[in-house]
Order: structure tokens, then C-alpha cells, then sequence
């Protein structure tokens, strides 16, 4: 009877020692920073020796995490060349503390940010940094160059939502036609004459509005080949042996500061530094359209900026165009 | 296995092997308290230890209204370290064959921790700072829902295996309730 007893914890505890888990418990630098009631962890990984450092700013906010972005093939590739910092911004991913809701705001989340490029600053002897953010981080990023780009070397905007309210609206006009489509085919009729009712009431479409994002998933405007195998999710090292908690899935609120809009396109021309916009063709929440206008409006020199649009790609041509995706920033921080 | 996982293993079947120890030959009496030793793995992976004893308010051969009082802790790599303690009342029905089931609800102190590295902060004049790791005080309403194994009822071993899976709350959490699974397994004995 010892004996079985014996053999039993032994087997569970083999079970517990053989997992993989060393790439998310032990690669790279891990530090947290305090800002305003917030602890947010900071993960460095990839080659630091070059002394160039890239800063991710992740999608979202709500159910964003710098975490996610770990996973991606792109962002392996990038590594072996230069360091990306993967930061969760307050009340996000793995940000631990109690910050209040009131300090949420946009200009909240750009002081962070700067106190990340300060500490990155010191922790790593003013290395070369670069800016890349995605979606939400796309506002952010670009928020905070225009107070700060003085202590930026290069920005990545991957379909980015610097102007928000503006793409809701383009996003709105595009969504209406595509169901008309739908219905016109007769290709489930029933649940886009709902999606087209929902948008006949609702006129303008706020930053929080579920249902649209919902319509636009059923279009395949966030992942453009939802079958692609271009990104796969290792849901058990995530799960049983990542810093992922349970707080990425249980987030209970909406971020109200965002019900007031966002849109900073007639700002972009304050913006001067090396510039590359990466921006998926079939991307319906942020539409295509916006990338050329920001192209246009930068104040960057035009042999500077740089424009990169994935033909087969949605929302985030990091995961679904990796190969593509690499090359171009590879490409653009060697530059810089 | 880690140095770490290995002295884990080794203070684990030590524990193991006392309490078997003590178990044998044991009366087949109604004991009014017991002593618990258990794994208390959030996620089921992110290790810990839970520790405490039961008292009985109430048991006959087939009921048990207890109070329990436990103390442990875990360590989620790169997330957090949390040390709790807490009271619980629960019931348990027991079978013929040794199989019970029981329930808890509980209420406690926990004590957070960020895991994996240090904390900065930065000043506002732009002077970057260590601070210290003093963690976060946060209450900890508990539920669980368990089973397991009485060998009393069938041998002269006074010991009972237990697993039984657990959901607790952690807050203040970013301003709400941070929801949480654990396993809970180990074993409740006489002294």
C-alpha cells in the first residue's frame, strides 16, 4: 500500500517537471514598473547586444496582453536580431495592483509608457528605441510621439487605431455594404439582415460597441484566413506554465475613456521620425484607407516613411504574413 | 527535475511517510479534530501547500458539519506568490465503502506578491528607482466542491485522502474580484 502511494506522487510529480515550460518561466529579462497604482510586468527578450529595442504596444485595451504577442513566429524571428520589451499597460494582461478606473485615461497610459522609456533608458544604457504598436497600441504609440518622439528612434504602426472614431465610421460604411452583399446572396440571410438592422440603429458606432466587432469577426475582418496555421496557440504552455493568469480571461470592464473617441489623424503631420505603417488589405476595423491617409498626413520625409500593405491579411498581418511581416522591420531597424 | 522540484519531492515524501506512520493503527473512533496537509495547485500547475486542521461541530458515521481553519500559499512563476489564511465551514457525507463527498465555503487574508523580478518605479523627476516587493493585503472568499477516500472504513488507518477542486477570489484586483481555480488534494488525519 506505501509503496502505491509512493508511486502515485511520483507520477504526478513527473508530470509537473516535464511540461514545457522554460521559455515563458525563465527566458529574458522580468521586471515590473509602478505607475499610479499599477504594477505592470516588462519582459525583455532577443538580442539585446544590438542594441536596439523595440517596445510592444499591444492591442486592445481591455483583453490585451504583450504577453500574447510572444508567441508569434514574426516576433522569434525579430528577436534573433534585436530585443522586443513585452509590456501589459494597466488593467490589462498580467498588470497586477489596484488602479481606479478614473485614471484609465489616454494620457494615463501615455505616462506609463514614458516612465517604460525611462527605465528602459537606464536599465540598458540608452539603447536605440523603436515603438511598434498594433490596433489599440496604434493609438497609443501615437499619442505619445507627439509629446515625445525626441526620444524615439523609429515607429511601427500595424494597423493602428489612431484615429478610431474616423474608422468606426469607415468601418460602419464598409460593414453595411458587406451584409447587403450577404443578403443580396442569400448567404446567411438571417443573421445579416440582424447585423444591418443593428447598424441602421446605430448611426454612429462608439469604441465599445461589441456587436460591431462581432459582425466584423463573422466577416473574417480580423483574420482574413481564419484557417491559416500561420499562428498556432500553445494552450497548455499558456494555460498550466506561462505567467497567463486568469485575469486575461475574467476583465470585467469596458475602458470609459474610450467612449469619448479617439482621433489624432490631423495631428500626424507633428510627427517627424522614421516611419513604417504596416496595415493588413482586408482589415475591416480599421479599413486600409486609413493607412494611406496616414501615410500622407506624417510629417515624416518621405525617405523616411514607409508604407507596407499584406495583400492576405486582416487585422494583424504579424501573425497571418510572418515572413513578410519580419523582413519589413527587420528592414527598417537595421536602418535606423 | 529542477533542484527546486527535487527538494519538493523529497519534503513531500518525507510528510507522506509520517503521516502514514501515524495513521496506523489508529482507534476507528470520532475524533472532534483532525489535521489536513494538502497540494494547493492554482491552475493545478501553479504549485503550493495548504495546512490546517477540521473541527467537527457536528458528525455521526455518515455526517460531518465542520469548521476549518488553513493557512498555505502558492507561486505562480512570473505572476505572483500568495500566502493565505482563512476559515471555512463545510459538510461531508460520507458512504459505506470509504467514498465521501463534502463542500467548504470560506472567507480569508491573503497576501500578494509580484514573482519573477524586481519593481521600479520612476520618480517624477525622471530618477529611476528599486522598490521594495511589500505586496498587496486582499481578502479571499473561497468555494469547493470535493471528494475522496475514508480508509478508516475499511482498514485501521485513521486517514482520509481528499481532492477537491476550488475556486477563490482574490480582491482589491484591479478593482474587482480576480477569479481563481485551484486543485486541492492531500490527506486529513488524526494526530
Amino acid at each position: 500500500m506505501k509503496s502505491k502511494n509512493y508511486y502515485f506522487i511520483v507520477l504526478i510529480l513527473l508530470f509537473f517537471s516535464n511540461c514545457k515550460k522554460e521559455e515563458f518561466q525563465t527566458n529574458g529579462d522580468f521586471f515590473y514598473f509602478k505607475s499610479a497604482e499599477a504594477t505592470m510586468p516588462v519582459w525583455v527578450k532577443g538580442n539585446k547586444n544590438s542594441n536596439k529595442f523595440i517596445i510592444m504596444l499591444h492591442g486592445g485595451p481591455e483583453g490585451g496582453s504583450s504577453q500574447y504577442y510572444t508567441i508569434f513566429p514574426s516576433h522569434k524571428k525579430i528577436e534573433e536580431q534585436f530585443a522586443i520589451v513585452y509590456w501589459d499597460q494597466r488593467m490589462c494582461g498580467m498588470s497586477q495592483g489596484n488602479p481606479s478606473m478614473a485614471d484609465a485615461t489616454l494620457e494615463q497610459f501615455t505616462a506609463d509608457l514614458d516612465k517604460l522609456v525611462t527605465l528602459i533608458n537606464y536599465k540598458y544604457n540608452s539603447p536605440k528605441i523603436f515603438l511598434m504598436g498594433h490596433s489599440w497600441g496604434g493609438a497609443l504609440g501615437t499619442n505619445y510621439l507627439l509629446a515625445n518622439q525626441n526620444k524615439i528612434t523609429g515607429w511601427i504602426e500595424i494597423d493602428g487605431g489612431h484615429n478610431w472614431t474616423t474608422a468606426n465610421a469607415i468601418s460602419r460604411d464598409s460593414m453595411i455594404v458587406f451584409a447587403n452583399n450577404k443578403i443580396k446572396a442569400n448567404d446567411e440571410k438571417q443573421y445579416w439582415q440582424f447585423a444591418l438592422n443593428w447598424y441602421t440603429n446605430h448611426p454612429v458606432v462608439g469604441i465599445n460597441e461589441n456587436a460591431h466587432y462581432s459582425f466584423i469577426g463573422k466577416a473574417n475582418g480580423y483574420d482574413y484566413n481564419p484557417q491559416s496555421d500561420s499562428l498556432q496557440i500553445p494552450f497548455t504552455d499558456l494555460l498550466f506554465f506561462s505567467p497567463i493568469s486568469t485575469a486575461y480571461f475574467f476583465v470585467p470592464y469596458k475602458f470609459s475613456f474610450l467612449n469619448s473617441g479617439i482621433d489624432l489623424q490631423n495631428q500626424l503631420h507633428k510627427i517627424t521620425i522614421p516611419t513604417l505603417i504596416c496595415w493588413g488589405k482586408h482589415d475591416k476595423v480599421f479599413p486600409v484607407v486609413i493607412a494611406n491617409d496616414t501615410y500622407n498626413k506624417l510629417g515624416t520625409l518621405k525617405a523616411d516613411k514607409y508604407m507596407h500593405v499584406f495583400d492576405y491579411s486582416g487585422h494583424s498581418p504579424n501573425y497571418e504574413q510572418p515572413i513578410e511581416f519580419v523582413n519589413e522591420v527587420i528592414k527598417f531597424v537595421k536602418k535606423y | 527535475m529542477t533542484k527546486t522540484n527535487k527538494h519538493l519531492f523529497i519534503s513531500v515524501l518525507i510528510i507522506f511517510h509520517c503521516l502514514c506512520k501515524l495513521a496506523n493503527g489508529q482507534e476507528n473512533i470520532l475524533p472532534k479534530t483532525k489535521l489536513t496537509f494538502s497540494y494547493f495547485g492554482e491552475t493545478i500547475t501553479h504549485y503550493g501547500l495548504n495546512m490546517g486542521f477540521e473541527y467537527y461541530l457536528f458528525q455521526s458515521k455518515k455526517y460531518q458539519i465542520i469548521l476549518a481553519t488553513n493557512m498555505g500559499g502558492y507561486v505562480h512563476i512570473r505572476n505572483n506568490t500568495s500566502l493565505f489564511i482563512r476559515e471555512q465551514w463545510g459538510q461531508r457525507v460520507s458512504f459505506n465503502n470509504g467514498i465521501f463527498i463534502d463542500e467548504f465555503i470560506g472567507l480569508g487574508y491573503l497576501h500578494h506578491f509580484t514573482h519573477g523580478g524586481e519593481i521600479y518605479e520612476v520618480l517624477p523627476n525622471g530618477v529611476v528607482v528599486e522598490t521594495p516587493n511589500n505586496g498587496s493585503p486582499m481578502i479571499m472568499p473561497s468555494v469547493g466542491l470535493g471528494t475522496g477516500y475514508d480508509f478508516s472504513k475499511k482498514t485501521k488507518r485513521n486517514i482520509i485522502f481528499f481532492l477537491r477542486p476550488e475556486l477563490f477570489w482574490k480582491a482589491p484586483f484591479n478593482g474587482y474580484y480576480l477569479t481563481h481555480f485551484v486543485l486541492n488534494t492531500g490527506v486529513i488525519f488524526k494526530i
